[in-house]
């Protein structure tokens, strides 16, 4: 049975915020008993917020409240790390978010706490923590019981749907890219078992969030009306816009806003918060024509496109399995450092960020640093300090560089695990010119520091024999370490 | 892989006429491995001859009056309408020029030679002839406007006895859902590295040589970038010589199979050609849904919508590099290219329609013979 078509036009309007905390260079020692946060990311960050809320959230927050009052309705997904920020550094930005989250007409969506990859990589009781975390926090600073869950990017997977009820949200909003089969009508609401999944609509995203700011644009400048028109001819259930809060301190967009709703109003468009669309559109009532899956039903294959972003993703992940304290762990899991890695990132509805491949490397490098340091740390706190070291992610510089004939084959091993997952693909030359250097037995003992590999693998005459000895001397590692941090307190 | 469009062109077009209902005889000669001179494939007759001679010329000259005998054999009941393609063939033109005609031109020995003129008397005689059969014919095809265009101002043919029949496509032949990973690990790559294709004869036409002039302006742009050049033929050693300390493969003759998967596995496929007077490549990458980087040089030039379906550049290592690094860094955008591509593809080269534009030149043809 098909959902009653409404005969009003609807949107729904989204704005997302979020600031993460920055990649140091390299980490700092770690000095005293504080915060172990500080030394691997950058937490003094008092004029960068302070900028963007006088810049973007407090205008903003203004522009949004009057537009409440005058019927207008809206939702906002805010991390726990930016609330966290706020507080610290602009408490009366905050206020001013609080003002319009508290609002009748306005609703607050859930996200992970940190804005993290735990649900793409998969960890499926990290994503968990993560989001029940984040809603909890919610509801201390905007008494807010959110239900609708953003995942970061938007990129929905089937671990997040079928994690959902866990977190106690009971619909996801995401982009029909993520989704299977391909060709959704971004304005109609969807089922993923009995989860409700909303679409954002790319297009009229972006027309505000990158073509708004672009002079070449046939349409520009983009007028309220014109806006308002293309939504009210978009047909379908709900036309979902979403985009970055931050986007409305950039050049005229906020006088754009302060004239939208009145349109939008004019067009017969009536503007609803997620939860007021999903009303009256239970999951059992939409029928099998609107069941979708996920393109990425266990992670990796998603917006995470580049090496660097896939490296440092697994590496993560690894890292994940048996650290003792998570702390530093999930700040490094935010998408803004996995963002970084790509030459291109945001669009849809996100500011596009475009940098150079130098950039990129940067971005990876900080990353692998901040990691390899951290499992370096924590090795001390297990029983196996050598074992864990030898299994941990390493930074570019100590990465196994493979080449082929003289130049870079195109990749490099950031730890003992990925080197496996190389040896598969990589050509018979290649591995006869290291095997016959004594490159990799080398690498085993400088940089990993196993000298039992190192000896082990120096009788190694071809692929299968080296593929094989690093394989079982890593599956032994894995276990020493395992047995050995079983015994060592979690701070999880 | 086969090598050049004409044979997969002229094949697949029998093909065609022939599931429409049509008698379609097909005269050529016998591959090496051919065993008879007749065989039924696909509905289409074929009949091999065994042509000999010193050099191109005479060799061509020997398989037209081969052509010609066993043409005679099956005249009866008279053909409607005679197809012959490239100059090759010219001689048999010669011989039959009474009956109904149609000559293609799927490219000119000039174009064959980069858009220059040759010295040599290969190139004097091979255009002799290409301007014969364009006088002779009753009708000429030429596979896009810029061949026509090149034909007309050649060998001066009337504009009224052009007419241009694109080459079709199968696209459901070049598509297959492939993991891009594997296959590129397979070429020693990384799964998620960006891979840049070259599939096509490693001749001075194809201009392999300019895609690998563009391959460090790439490499200053994102240094992660793969190269597979595809293909054989002169310029391989060369090539392979002048690639030395570039991440650039040469797996030289790749088989069907291979072929397909490395054409869905690419993230771009590089068309650097001097001179295409068609472009099956273009075709064929669009099938697969390939985000294409092609110069503005023929066919290519015309069929493609730029920055919409494919990205076109002008014929330079630079304007090359340009095109690739616009899109290289763009996953999002260059699936969006790709599926333009498949779309126009299914939209005007699908041999359906392309078979149906050739029947309408073999019914002006007869019209004008029967005047």
């Amino acid at each position: 049975m098909m959902p009653p078509e409404s005969r009003e036009r609807r949107a729904c309007f989204i704005f997302d915020l979020h600031v993460g905390l920055p990649l140091r260079p390299a980490p700092l020692p770690r000095a005293g008993r504080g915060s172990a946060v500080a030394s691997y990311l950058e937490t003094d960050l008092g004029g960068p917020v302070s900028e963007l809320a006088a810049r973007a959230i407090l205008p903003a927050s203004d522009v949004l409240a009057a537009a409440l009052d005058r019927g207008f309705s809206c939702a906002l997904s805010v991390s726990g790390t930016t609330v966290d920020l706020l507080e610290a550094h602009a408490p009366d930005a905050l206020a001013a978010l609080a003002r319009v989250a508290g609002h009748p007409r306005a609703e607050v969506l859930a996200a992970p706490y940190h804005h993290g990859i735990a649900g793409l990589i998969p960890d499926r009781a990290e994503f968990v923590d993560e989001v029940v975390r984040h809603r909890e926090r919610m509801r201390e600073v905007f008494g807010a019981s959110p239900a609708v869950f953003t995942p970061p990017e938007l990129c929905a997977t089937g671990t997040m749907a079928d994690a959902l009820p866990e977190t106690g949200c009971t619909a996801i909003l995401t982009e029909p890219r993520w989704c299977l089969p391909r060709d959704l009508d971004p304005a109609l609401v969807y089922r993923a078992g009995s989860a409700r999944v909303l679409l954002r609509h790319c297009a009229l995203s972006d027309d505000l969030a990158a073509r708004f700011f672009s002079p070449g644009w046939d349409c520009s400048p983009l007028s309220p009306a014109t806006y308002a028109g293309w939504v009210a001819g978009t047909p379908g259930e709900c036309v979902t816009v979403g985009l970055d809060l931050d986007l409305l301190g950039d050049g005229g967009l906020l006088e754009f806003w302060e004239a939208l709703p009145e349109e939008l109003a004019a067009l017969g468009v009536e503007t609803a918060t997620p939860s007021a669309v999903l009303a009256d559109r239970p999951a059992d009532l939409l029928g099998p024509e609107r069941e979708v899956s996920w393109s990425a039903p266990d992670g990796g294959e998603s917006w995470l496109e580049t090496i660097f972003q896939h490296s440092a993703a697994e590496a993560l992940a690894r890292a994940g399995a048996w650290l003792p304290g998570r702390e530093v762990w999930r700040h490094l899991s935010s998408t803004d450092h996995f963002r970084a890695m790509a030459m291109r990132a945001g669009g849809c509805g996100r500011r596009e960020v475009t940098v150079d491949h130098g950039a990129t490397v940067e971005a990876f490098a900080r990353f692998m640093r901040a990691l390899s340091a951290l499992e370096a740390r924590s090795a001390v706190r297990t029983r196996s300090r050598r074992a864990a070291m030898a299994l941990r992610a390493l930074p570019p510089e100590a990465a196994f560089v493979f080449s082929r004939g003289g130049c870079g084959a195109g990749y490099a091993a950031h730890s003992l695990a990925e080197c496996l997952e190389q040896l598969a693909f990589t050509d018979e030359q290649v591995v006869a010119d290291h095997l016959a250097r004594g490159d990799f037995s080398r690498w085993c003992e400088d940089v990993l520091g196993d000298r039992v590999l190192a000896v082990q693998v120096r009788e190694c005459r071809n692929r299968e024999e080296l593929q094989q000895t690093m394989q079982g001397r890593a599956d032994e590692l894995v276990r020493r370490r395992s047995r050995s941090s079983a015994g060592s307190p979690s701070t999880r | 892989m086969r090598v050049g469009g004409l044979a997969p062109a002229a094949t697949e077009l029998a093909e065609s006429l022939a599931s429409r209902g049509l008698e379609v005889h097909f005269f050529t000669r016998a591959g090496s491995e051919t065993r008879g001179d007749r065989a039924v494939i696909e509905g289409v007759t074929y009949h091999f001859c065994r042509p000999e001679g010193p050099n191109i010329v005479d060799y061509c000259r020997s398989m037209s009056a081969r052509m010609v005998e066993a043409f005679r054999r099956e005249d009866d009941p008279p053909f409607d309408v005679l197809h012959f393609h490239d100059w090759h063939a010219v001689d048999a033109l010669h011989e039959l020029r009474d009956r109904v005609t149609v000559f293609s031109f799927h490219s000119t020995e000039y174009g064959r030679n980069g858009g220059s003129f040759g010295g040599w008397w290969e190139f004097d005689e091979i255009s002799g002839k290409e301007w014969y059969a364009g006088f002779v014919s009753t009708l000429v095809m030429t596979v896009s406007h810029h061949t026509r265009t090149e034909v007309m101002w050649l060998y001066g043919v009337p504009g009224w006895k052009c007419a241009v029949v694109p080459n079709g496509v199968r696209p459901e032949r070049f598509w297959r859902p492939v993991d891009p990973g594997s296959v590129k690990k397979r070429y020693g790559i990384h799964p998620l590295a960006p891979l840049v294709l070259f599939v096509g004869r490693l001749a001075f036409q194809k201009g392999p040589d300019l895609l690998l002039e563009a391959v460090p302006h790439v490499l200053r742009k994102r240094w992660d970038v793969q190269f597979i050049v595809a293909g054989t033929g002169q310029m391989a050693e060369d090539l392979r010589e002048r690639a030395r300390g570039l991440p650039v493969q040469f797996p030289g003759y790749v088989s069907g199979e291979d072929h397909l998967d490395l054409l869905n596995a690419a993230d771009v496929v590089v068309i650097p050609s001097r001179n295409e007077p068609f472009g099956l490549v273009l075709t064929e990458a669009w099938s697969a849904e390939r985000c294409v980087v092609a110069t503005d040089v023929g066919g290519l030039s015309e069929n493609i919508e730029p920055f919409v379906d494919a990205i076109r550049v002008p014929v330079h290592p630079e304007s090359i590099a340009w095109g690739i690094n616009y899109v290289i860094d763009n996953p999002q955008y260059i699936r969006s290219l790709g599926r333009a591509g498949r779309k126009k593809v299914v939209e005007r080269f699908d041999w359906d329609l392309v078979t149906g534009e050739a029947l309408e030149v073999y019914a002006r043809a007869q019209a004008l013979r029967a005047r």
